[in-house]
């Protein structure tokens, strides 16, 4: 498994190697192995297709361009998630500023007092007893309000299922930060799924 | 005796598999007692669990190729350093296979120069001896080296077998030289 992983990591060398040399085709082994995990990672992120399609896209294209740049200590999927996760923090800082003014702007239409956190933090009242499907259902909802450095270790680590010093690499955070970062992202979580734990 | 805070931070340990042995048994023999905490554990379990089983999404069919068909049209940003890392193993060739001409040269004038009395030809011929034994023989070497081993990390095995080949060839015609050069220097003395 050890011997894979290292072949994997030396795989992704060689062909970044070859990119450098002018040889762009080389890139498409590293899309084709690594798609599937960011794009997982940036759905989980931003809880919609489409922009985790082009979040994605902007992942792998940056990637490519600053391929000079990688660190070859930091194994290229790693890097991939660094630039993967800035990326998404900024497009949902991006979203953010936007729904406020348009939201602004509908106020003062309206007159009513309204804000977006409000909006982004609102959870379904839930009461039922909830089947498995749209418990996981609610835990994207959950995950999808949760601060950005909570999100990042809890899909990090529970989606993605890295070890904690691949995340605090990843992260450029010291060990404990991300082991305290994943305690407070877990006791949040399991405050807002209170409701339905109480019920089951 | 654990306290409920005390036990809240263990269990995110317990849940890592990264609790020592003692605090886990502690832990362990806690929960058997504490109703509120074994509840605890079991939400969290829940929620990972929960987390896990989350399904692993198959990006869209096009996404590769939408990737690769921006990425044709894009230059890689390499920056003048890495530009440079890029020349090296040429570089290594050009300085390898330069030297060997310098060196081919300097025995083909020191031949020719042995034969006739001229004291400035002599003199070019002392310092072709010494040019090429001592200071560039320790430069090639270092520089040869440096460039095996970029060449290693650039290129692979191939490249820096041919360049540890050259290299080798011409630490032994450098070795032959030096050895040949005293009784060159014996005849240089009958010269003068």
């Amino acid at each position: 498994m050890e011997n894979q992983n290292q072949q994997a990591l030396d795989n992704d060398l060689i062909a970044i190697q070859r990119c450098l040399s002018g040889n762009p085709e080389a890139f498409e082994q590293l899309v084709i192995r690594y798609q599937k995990p960011v794009y997982n990672l940036v759905y989980r992120f931003l809880g919609n297709a489409d922009d985790a399609k082009d979040i994605t896209q902007e992942t792998f294209v940056k990637a490519y361009q600053s391929l000079s740049k990688h660190n070859p200590e930091l194994a290229f999927h790693s890097w991939l998630f660094r630039i993967a996760q800035n990326l998404s923090i900024d497009h949902l800082r991006w979203k953010k500023r936007r729904r406020t003014v348009s939201l602004d702007e509908s106020n003062e239409e309206t007159g009513q007092e309204m804000h977006y956190h409000d909006i982004a933090d609102q959870t379904p009242d839930v009461r039922n007893e909830l089947s498995e499907a749209q418990k996981c259902a609610r835990i994207q909802t959950i995950i999808n309000s949760l601060p950005e450095q909570f999100k990042a270790v809890i899909i990090l680590r529970h989606i993605e299922e890295l070890p904690l010093q691949e995340i605090a690499r990843i992260l450029n955070l010291p060990l404990g930060t991300v082991k305290t970062n994943l305690y407070r992202a877990r006791i949040l979580m399991r405050e807002k799924l209170g409701d339905i734990y109480a019920e089951s | 005796m654990l306290n409920h805070n005390q036990v809240q931070s263990k269990l995110q340990d317990y849940l890592e598999q990264a609790l020592p042995e003692v605090e886990r048994q502690e832990l362990e023999s806690h929960l058997t007692e504490c109703a509120e905490c074994r509840q605890e554990l079991h939400t969290l379990k829940d929620l990972v669990q929960c987390l896990e089983a989350l399904p692993e999404l198959d990006p869209p069919s096009d996404l590769a190729g939408t990737i690769m068909a921006r990425v044709r049209v894009l230059p890689v940003k390499v920056s003048f350093w890495d530009r440079v890392k890029g020349w090296l193993p040429t570089l290594g060739y050009a300085y390898t296979i330069g030297l060997g001409v310098v060196y081919i040269l300097g025995y083909l004038a020191y031949r020719y120069i042995s034969q006739t009395n001229f004291n400035l030809l002599i003199m070019f011929k002392q310092s072709v001896i010494y040019v090429s034994n001592v200071i560039a023989k320790f430069s090639e070497l270092g520089f040869g080296l440096w460039i095996a081993f970029s060449s290693l990390v650039r290129y692979g095995l191939p490249t820096i077998s041919t360049c540890l080949i050259i290299e080798t060839v011409m630490i032994i015609g450098g070795l032959y030289y030096w050895y040949n050069r005293k009784h060159k220097a014996i005849h240089l003395m009958v010269l003068n």
